[in-house]
């Protein structure tokens, strides 16, 4: 056997030492082929009119045109830029943050209460969330603006201001997910050879430094993991949270492509159209992710594989 | 994870304390809405007008929104199905993930590249409900709960993730296990596996949590009520403001008392019932969290 | 021998002519000769499966028609729960289709593919659904026969209670005389003198100032979507003049406080919500449904019930939502495919003659309402049975005996009648394909250039600027098609 690695191996018997390997990955291929790539064929509805009784018509980049055709489309598209950079980019060093500042601690009390408590409000539904952060941001009842209010300033409606909207978007998306996100790295933290701490220390170097210098480039691929596998979902802002948060007053300001795609799609019953919008999703998504993970490969040796 | 050595310089200590605060502001602004939530539900109906955005403490005490859902016939069934798809679910998420993880982290295997791409692709492109709802009922799973079960089965997003841990597992060992004989089946149960346990753990809470809180499959492929899980019947309360069906528990009250009930609070208790089982469980798996750096330790 | 021959060519006669008076239109439902074994119709209707009286209430309904003389086997069709127009329309897609269903949204596109059956001739041969529709459903039918319904027309009235009804002659004044005037009166002195915090809230987060329209809309001039202009062409109500002076009046009271700060965040619960705790003075809903259940809440909550007032008159007089006369919201259909379309639509008609009314309107007997002999009383668990399964209106409801208490509060069916009497017929047209993406920009202009103005972050002059936009996203478009469409 060791010495069946050193030499070159034949195809056949490549295939006898990585079959095993290939065996392994089976179950997960028969359920990708049953409930993805078999769908996926159905994806061939972006091309055609959907007709129950009767064949499907072709009907070419119609939809996809349709899709690009509402004179709101770039406002659209523009809206589901900025509040998914601002969820992906602008969050993403956020749970890395709170996950370190847990590690700090020394009070073991105080350490499993927040990550006891912190994770909790990822269970709530947004329908149950825009609730909450209305009545919290209700200019005559909400706490946000009786806090201002002992200050001496003057209640501000948020919900319904189209410059502020995007931020209480940001800040409820915070609010739900930073304890949650943060669970990942926690995990990865855990996996930290303690003994590289302790020779830090014996070289006199102090928490921050610590941090900077052992952590984060530890924590360093699965960051980069997360963060290539989120910009495959780049095209997808958030459709529960907008849907629920969203009133008349800052439709321009905050309505995605999935809002849109919803509007259009569901409600007029247009599932070809809203197969060519997912399409769209999916084809920027690859791009985004195959082009960070070859940039990332190119600039640090590794990317997602 | 304790740091042992010197003890710590004023400038540590006094930073250590301003994270502890922060944090510790961070956990009042996330439990204060849910204690208000915990509040409401256990409110005396009569006196839930009183309640207001920041009360913690219920004003007057009642089980009645509680016994309300408790009532419904199909209560603790749903219960049963949403345990039998979640641990189900989750044993056989780990065990495929697991396997296409590890298989995937091997250089040498076959395809690889064409693997990976493949994966990534249907990581973004989201098929669509028709085309999905035909295949399941080609299967014939319509109506069982295997369709729920199987849904997902391998999370793409999370399969890559466990892949960055089972990476993280130094070459060396395996090497040392190679020359030893041992086979590809050994080394993934016998090293990665015990070694990446807080990733296996934190896999095992995301897709537990994913199936607990799953309902929309669940509402499209189960058209019989008794094999409905809990967060499906929950959300007919609080999404579909379905009164009639919760008063189904008819025979707890009188007409006026169900009148009286109010609704706000009564979403409050769904909310809370969907969440206690995580509450229960993730403390649990906290502790994996320690424990799985003292095994399996490498010294470099 | 040639008795028994005679004896069973009569039956079969009898038999035949007894299917066909059901309504068949030519496709027997049974061989003639054969003894009729009862045609099985597959029903689809929404949270009808899970409910737990169903089975006792398809069996009185058999029981009924089969004394009636019609038998049928009605078989329920399990729909997992969920958005029914979402279930309903996957099911149907991928090909089960039942023989009688109820739609509430997504039959358009089917009756399109010819997969609904015509309803008019079984409607014109039926015993009692021909007679007991309104106007507007009759109106409905001839234009779009696939759906087949009788309820009151969906049309919102305001309500407002009735202990300060009483004590407030401006609320009398509106009554006897309503006009914007007297409403804004009315208004300030709840403000004034009820100590509510705003004289009307409104739905304002899924409806923006739909509610408000259905006091106003018609007094400045609005009554149909699509409205005929002086010079003989349609134009779009919500870009004419009418409009911007409506828009502007709504800003005096947003401003003055009259109408709730927060309506642009209100959900139907917490617009619900205020009323009860009298932070809202008047509340339109849907009568009368939604009027119902405010009173039974009210009563509970302050203990006195509701007064439904009219709308406001100028230069016209009526209640929105403008009440569309093309076609049913909601309804029953009969598949095209299916093969006892006349059992399945024996079963409407049943349920519309006074045995099929009585069951339900009344419920499960001895369950619901117990017959004590000298009337039905209803008992306490009648609240949990829902009385609208095959349409809510009580047109030719009689039972044979008084009943213990209204089963529609008055409040409610005076509000209903209001809605009967000034609802307004819509013109509209529907949005050809092409313009579909350009109309949901259009909408969502005017949505958020309405509650920019009239939460006062812009000035009415931006009306104009709306205008212009909406025209260049399609608008003109639109509008030319429009009067192609419209006569």
């Amino acid at each position: 056997m060791r010495n069946a690695m050193l030499k070159p191996r034949t195809l056949r018997t490549r295939f006898r030492q990585e079959g095993f390997l290939l065996v392994l990955l089976v179950p997960a291929l028969v359920y990708f082929s049953v409930y993805h790539l078999v769908p996926m064929a159905g994806m061939t509805l972006a091309f055609q009119d959907y007709r129950i009784v009767g064949p499907s018509q072709f009907v070419g980049l119609k939809h996809f045109k349709m899709l690009f055709s509402s004179p709101a489309f770039f406002d659209v598209l523009k809206n589901t830029l900025i509040i998914s950079s601002m969820k992906i980019i602008l969050f993403f060093p956020l749970p890395l943050l709170f996950a370190l500042m847990v590690n700090e601690l020394r009070s073991v009390l105080l350490r499993k209460f927040v990550q006891a408590t912190a994770y909790l409000p990822h269970f709530l539904s947004w329908v149950v969330i825009a609730g909450v952060w209305i009545s919290f941001l209700s200019p005559s009842t909400g706490g946000a603006n009786q806090a201002r209010g002992l200050v001496g300033l003057p209640p501000v409606d948020y919900m319904t201001s189209k410059s502020a909207i995007r931020w209480v978007l940001f800040a409820s998306e915070t609010w739900r997910s930073l304890g949650w996100d943060s669970i990942i790295y926690l995990a990865a933290l855990m996996r930290i050879n303690p003994n590289l701490y302790e020779s830090a220390e014996m070289d006199g170097a102090g928490a921050l430094q610590k941090a900077w210098y052992i952590t984060i480039p530890e924590l360093a691929p699965t960051m980069i993991t997360v963060l290539i596998l989120n910009l495959g979902f780049f095209m997808s802002a958030g459709f529960d949270q907008v849907f629920n948060m969203m009133n008349d007053s800052v439709i321009s300001a905050v309505d995605i492509l999935d809002t849109y795609i919803y509007r259009i799609g569901l409600l007029n019953m247009q599932y070809s159209f809203s197969t060519a919008a997912n399409l769209f999703k999916g084809a920027i998504g690859l791009v985004l992710i195959l082009g960070t993970h070859s940039a990332a490969k190119r600039v640090t040796g590794k990317g997602l594989w | 994870m304790k740091h042992k050595g010197k003890p710590s310089s004023l400038a540590d200590t006094l930073f250590r304390a301003a994270i502890g605060l922060a944090l510790l502001a961070v956990s009042l602004v996330v439990l204060v809405p849910m204690l208000n939530l915990l509040a409401l539900s256990l409110s005396d109906p009569g006196r839930v007008g009183e309640v207001t955005g920041l009360t913690i403490l219920p004003k007057g005490f009642s089980t009645v929104n509680y016994r309300v859902l408790a009532a419904n016939p199909l209560f603790v069934r749903s219960i049963i199905n949403a345990i039998i798809i979640t641990v189900v679910g989750t044993a056989i998420n780990l065990l495929v993930t697991s396997m296409a993880a590890f298989a995937l982290t091997r250089e040498r295997l076959p395809g690889r590249r064409f693997f990976m791409l493949l994966v990534i692709v249907i990581m973004v492109f989201e098929p669509g409900l028709i085309p999905e709802y035909l295949v399941i009922k080609k299967l014939g799973l319509m109506n069982s709960l295997w369709s729920v079960i199987l849904y997902k089965t391998v999370n793409v997003y999370y399969l890559i993730i466990l892949m960055r841990f089972f990476e993280e597992v130094p070459a060396s060992l395996i090497e040392a296990a190679r020359i030893d004989g041992a086979g590809y089946g050994t080394i993934f149960m016998k090293i990665m596996l015990p070694l990446a346990k807080p990733a296996i753990a934190t896999l095992g809470l995301f897709y537990g949590v994913f199936h607990w809180n799953e309902y929309f499959r669940a509402s499209i492929y189960l058209s019989d009520p008794d094999k409905y899980p809990l967060q499906l019947i929950l959300r007919q309360f609080v999404v579909l403001d379905d009164t009639a069906s919760l008063i189904g528990s008819g025979a707890l009250f009188s007409y006026d008392e169900a009148a009286r009930l109010d609704y706000g609070a009564l979403k409050a208790s769904t909310i809370i019932v969907a969440m206690l089982p995580v509450l229960i469980i993730y403390p649990l798996i906290l502790k994996y969290y320690t424990k799985g750096v003292m095994e399996g330790g490498v010294k470099e | 021998m040639k008795k028994s021959i005679a004896t069973i060519i009569a039956l079969a006669a009898i038999v035949a002519i007894g299917v066909q008076s059901a309504g068949a239109t030519g496709t027997k439902e049974a061989a003639p000769g054969a003894p009729t074994a009862p045609a099985t119709v597959r029903l689809v209707l929404k949270d009808l499966d899970t409910d737990p009286n169903a089975a006792q209430f398809i069996d009185l309904i058999e029981k009924g028609m089969a004394e009636a003389g019609v038998n049928v086997d009605i078989e329920i069709v399990k729909i997992p729960a969920g958005n029914y127009a979402e279930k309903l329309s996957l099911m149907i897609m991928s090909g089960d289709v039942p023989d009688l269903i109820y739609f509430q949204g997504g039959d358009d596109k089917l009756a399109a593919q010819g997969i609904l059956e015509d309803l008019r001739p079984y409607v014109n041969k039926s015993r009692y659904f021909k007679s007991l529709m309104d106007a507007h459903s009759v109106q409905r039918l001839e234009s779009y026969p696939y759906l087949a319904w009788i309820a009151p027309p969906r049309v919102r009235t305001p309500v407002i209670r009735r202990d300060w009804y009483d004590s407030l002659p401006s609320a009398k004044a509106v009554t006897a005389n309503p006009s914007v005037d007297t409403y804004y009166a009315l208004f300030k002195d709840l403000v004034a003198q009820k100590g509510t915090k705003y004289g009307i809230s409104v739905t304002g987060a899924t409806n923006g100032v739909e509610e408000l329209d259905a006091i106003f809309d018609a007094c400045f001039g609005i009554t149909s979507t699509w409205m005929k202009g002086s010079d003989g062409q349609w134009v779009y109500s919500r870009v004419t003049p009418s409009e911007k002076t409506k828009l502007e009046f709504y800003a005096k009271l947003y401003k003055e406080g009259l109408l709730d700060p927060e309506y642009l965040t209100k959900k139907w619960d917490s617009k619900e919500q205020v009323f009860y705790e009298g932070k809202a003075g008047i509340i339109p809903g849907v009568a009368p449904g939604s009027i119902d259940v405010y009173v039974n809440k009210m009563i509970k909550a302050q203990g006195t019930d509701l007064v439904a007032l009219p709308p406001a008159k100028g230069k016209a007089q009526g209640l929105t939502p403008f009440v569309d006369v093309t076609k049913e919201a909601r309804g029953f259909a009969i598949a095209s495919t299916s093969k006892v379309k006349a059992a399945a639509f024996a079963v409407l008609d049943f349920i519309w003659s006074p045995a099929g009314l009585k069951i339900a309107k009344l419920g499960m007997p001895g369950l619901h309402y117990v017959d004590d002999g000298k009337q039905y009383v209803l008992t306490d668990k009648y609240s949990e049975w829902y009385n609208g399964w095959f349409g809510d209106s009580f047109n030719g409801f009689k039972a044979d005996k008084p009943l213990s208490r209204p089963i529609v509060t008055p409040a409610a069916t005076a509000a209903g009648d209001l809605a009967k009497k000034y609802m307004m017929p819509d013109k509209t047209i529907l949005i050809p394909e092409q313009y579909i993406t350009n109309w949901d920009a259009m909408t969502n202009l005017y949505k958020e250039y309405c509650a920019d103005i009239v939460t006062g972050k812009q000035p009415i002059s931006a009306f104009d600027e709306f205008v212009a936009k909406w025209n260049k996203a399609g608008g003109t478009d639109v509008t030319k098609y429009a009067n192609t469409i419209l006569k």
